[in-house]
């Protein structure tokens, strides 16, 4: 076992450490593989995951109303997130007990791992609402126009208004590709100085600290440095404005979007988005109307014991005259 | 020190034991059964569009000796049964039980239909129209009216728009000032760009309020906490509260639109509820206004209303009978842990009970 001693250094411990107990780990590893072999074929803990994860998604979408959960892809992605940095974790821990590598090594080896696993996921095109899964995840111009050489080029011809919004499309996504990147990179820097504090920690623990001693305990001690940094640094200037950029540049996209969709559905002769939205808009003045024109003409009504009432059937007790039926809130800017 | 001591025995105990409760946990988890909205009693006393005013009954059989019934209004975000997870974690069936008659606004889900719905419909409309139908219910002209988080902040509009139908108003961990420096959501919506937003948008998908939430704290919201949760699989009992919860976070409506758009632009981008600038059907929210008995409930480790963003309140009602009552816990947890189950309800009550 593992301890102290004073005026050895701590990669000489490790060393010593792993070298006396290299048949152990040798015996251990076999043990195990023998154990999720014979005893649980196909039962490694990264299988098991998947399963539970799959049975947890029936119990939760059962539960939903239907159609929520629609981009199941998006949430088993989620999920799996969830369980793999620490089934990564355990995987080299386990591998390296094969091969007696330092410990440093393995520690490091893991932190590197997550932190590209972190560095690499900010992407917002997967945000719910926003389903990529429309194009298969996939970037959407990536085969139209790699070069941005058409989009470049002004429409012409009577088709020249549509192929401008096409154009336009195109280079809100090149936009929201370019916030993107920078938001990544911001977040890259949140990873490697997480890193960098997880090493420091297990190079030089603070004075009085207590020993990890179990994987979950390193894996916990990683969690607390990156949740720290990471709240000190999403409450800067720099990550606001990030943020904001790419949500934004994300959202410009889409709106440019649902405008080339009416386009398309209006040539099918469908109903568009548009069309739509102005139905519920005047559907939603009309009731307001009809509401407020109800409660100015009933008098106020306080009867005792009343049965349940419908929408119908309520009084208010303080009739109001007729307001200006229209949202409280105009439309906003348009971009 | 060495920092790491891992010995090969201990890891290996880890992982075996992981392993077998991953399985086991895939067995508890099947066996689980449908997960219930709530659990106390309760009969739908009124509809209209998407909502519903149900009235919980007192499962002791107890008539309410509280005269002036409770009217409790949710946020919009989540669902409201958070008040009434687990008979042993039910904030409703807690404040039953001090005699307080309960009634509570289920928003429901709304849809595309919705995208219009206002603050102003909300507060004026769906909230006025609940408590006429309780007043008429009962033969009263007042009642008590008790608001959750975002549901806070529209009981506090709601009571200064119309002093003369609330008796009490009991805030829970309710934001009144949006932009505090410990605020993490503030600072985030700073340089959204709403009106895009929402016009790209039409609804703000209930997924996409739950993604927010999680990235405040996104190591142990999105991954510890599910590797914690291993450790509780074999223990049906405890997957099924753990298991309550998770459904409860994901259980998400959509936010109508053009409520959604008033309520960041307004109170979070340019904190006009205490500014006294928030107009809703022409009229102009003065927390002033708010002359009743106000109990002001918030949670000291709630990161996403901080106490900051609650405390303030105290400033800007005009009521003399202003009380706090802080909760060592964190937002959800004055809910569902089982301190709040002892402490919380028992002090509202016995606050409301005071003064009738």
């Amino acid at each position: 076992m593992a301890n102290t001693s004073s005026g050895t250094s701590s990669a000489q411990q490790n060393t010593d450490w792993f070298g006396s107990q290299k048949q152990y780990w040798d015996s251990w590893f076999e043990q195990q593989r023998n154990f999720f072999g014979a005893a649980a074929p196909q039962q490694g803990p990264q299988a098991q995951w998947a399963e539970l994860l799959q049975t947890w998604q029936k119990i939760l979408s059962g539960g939903q109303e239907a159609g929520k959960m629609a981009d199941v892809a998006q949430f088993q992605q989620f999920f799996t997130r969830a369980g793999e940095s620490y089934l990564d974790m355990m995987q080299k821990f386990y591998q390296g007990t094969g091969q007696a590598k330092p410990l440093n090594d393995m520690v490091q080896e893991w932190v590197e791992g997550l932190q590209k696993a972190f560095t690499g996921q900010t992407d917002f095109s997967g945000m719910p609402g926003f389903s990529s899964a429309a194009w298969g995840g996939k970037d959407p111009f990536a085969a139209m126009d790699p070069l941005n050489f058409f989009a470049s080029m002004p429409g012409i011809g009577y088709t020249r208004e549509k192929q401008e919004q096409l154009n336009h499309l195109y280079q809100m996504w090149e936009e929201y590709q370019a916030k993107a990147r920078d938001y990544t990179a911001s977040m890259s820097k949140v990873g490697l100085e997480a890193a960098q504090k997880f090493q420091d920690y297990v190079a030089n623990p603070p004075e009085g600290a207590a020993p990890l001693t179990s994987l979950k305990e390193v894996y916990a001690k990683w969690v607390d440095i990156c949740e720290d940094i990471y709240a000190r640094y999403a409450m800067t200037e720099e990550y606001t404005r990030l943020y904001g950029e790419v949500v934004n540049a994300l959202m410009a996209f889409k709106k440019q979007q649902n405008a080339v969709l009416d386009e398309v559905l209006d040539q099918f002769n469908m109903p568009t988005r548009a069309e739509v939205d102005s139905l519920h808009k005047r559907l939603h003045a009309l009731q307001r109307e009809v509401a407020e024109l109800k409660a100015a003409l009933k008098p106020a009504v306080k009867t005792k014991g009343k049965p349940a009432a419908k929408a119908e059937s309520v009084k208010s007790a303080k009739p109001k005259a007729p307001k200006k039926a229209q949202p409280a809130v105009k439309k906003g800017k348009k971009k | 020190m060495i920092a790491v001591q891992l010995s090969p025995e201990n890891i290996f105990k880890e992982v075996t034991n992981f392993n077998t409760k991953l399985a086991e946990g895939i067995k508890n988890l099947r066996g689980l059964g449908e997960l219930p909205s709530g659990v106390t009693e309760k009969e739908a006393v009124y509809t209209e569009d998407k909502l519903t005013l149900y009235h919980y009954k007192n499962p002791t059989g107890k008539k309410a000796t509280n005269k002036t019934p409770l009217l409790i209004s949710y946020a919009l975000v989540n669902r409201p049964y958070m008040a009434d997870l687990q008979e042993n974690r039910s904030t409703i069936r807690g404040l039953l039980e001090t005699g307080q008659d309960v009634y509570l606004i289920d928003w429901g889900y709304p849809d595309r239909s919705d995208r219009f719905t206002t603050m102003d419909d909300y507060i004026n409309g769906y909230i006025d129209r609940c408590v006429g139908v309780i007043c008429e219910r009962h033969g009263i002209s007042k009642v008590n009216l008790l608001g959750i988080c975002q549901g806070g902040a529209f009981s506090l509009c709601y009571a200064a728009l119309h002093p003369e139908k609330i008796r009490n108003l009991v805030t829970m961990v309710t934001p009144v000032d949006f932009q505090t420096e410990d605020n993490m959501l503030a600072h985030w919506i700073r340089n959204i760009d709403v009106d895009l937003l929402v016009d790209s948008m039409g609804n703000i998908p209930g997924d996409l309020m739950n993604w927010t939430f999680l990235n405040l704290k996104p190591y142990r919201l999105i991954a510890q906490k599910y590797i914690d949760m291993v450790d509780i699989l074999d223990n049906p009992q405890q997957v099924h509260n753990f298991m309550y919860m998770e459904k409860w976070i994901f259980d998400s409506p959509d936010q109508a639109g053009e409520a959604y758009r008033q309520f960041v632009k307004e109170f979070y981008q340019q904190n006009k509820l205490i500014k006294g600038e928030v107009v809703l059907g022409g009229e102009t929210v003065d927390l002033g206004n708010v002359k009743c008995p106000v109990l002001n409930v918030y949670a000291q480790d709630d990161h996403l209303v901080p106490p900051s963003a609650s405390k303030p309140l105290k400033q800007y009602v005009g009521t003399k009978d202003y009380t706090e009552l802080s909760f060592r816990g964190g937002h959800i947890g004055i809910y569902v842990s089982s301190s709040a189950h002892r402490e919380v309800p028992p002090s509202i009550g016995a606050w409301l009970n005071k003064r009738g």
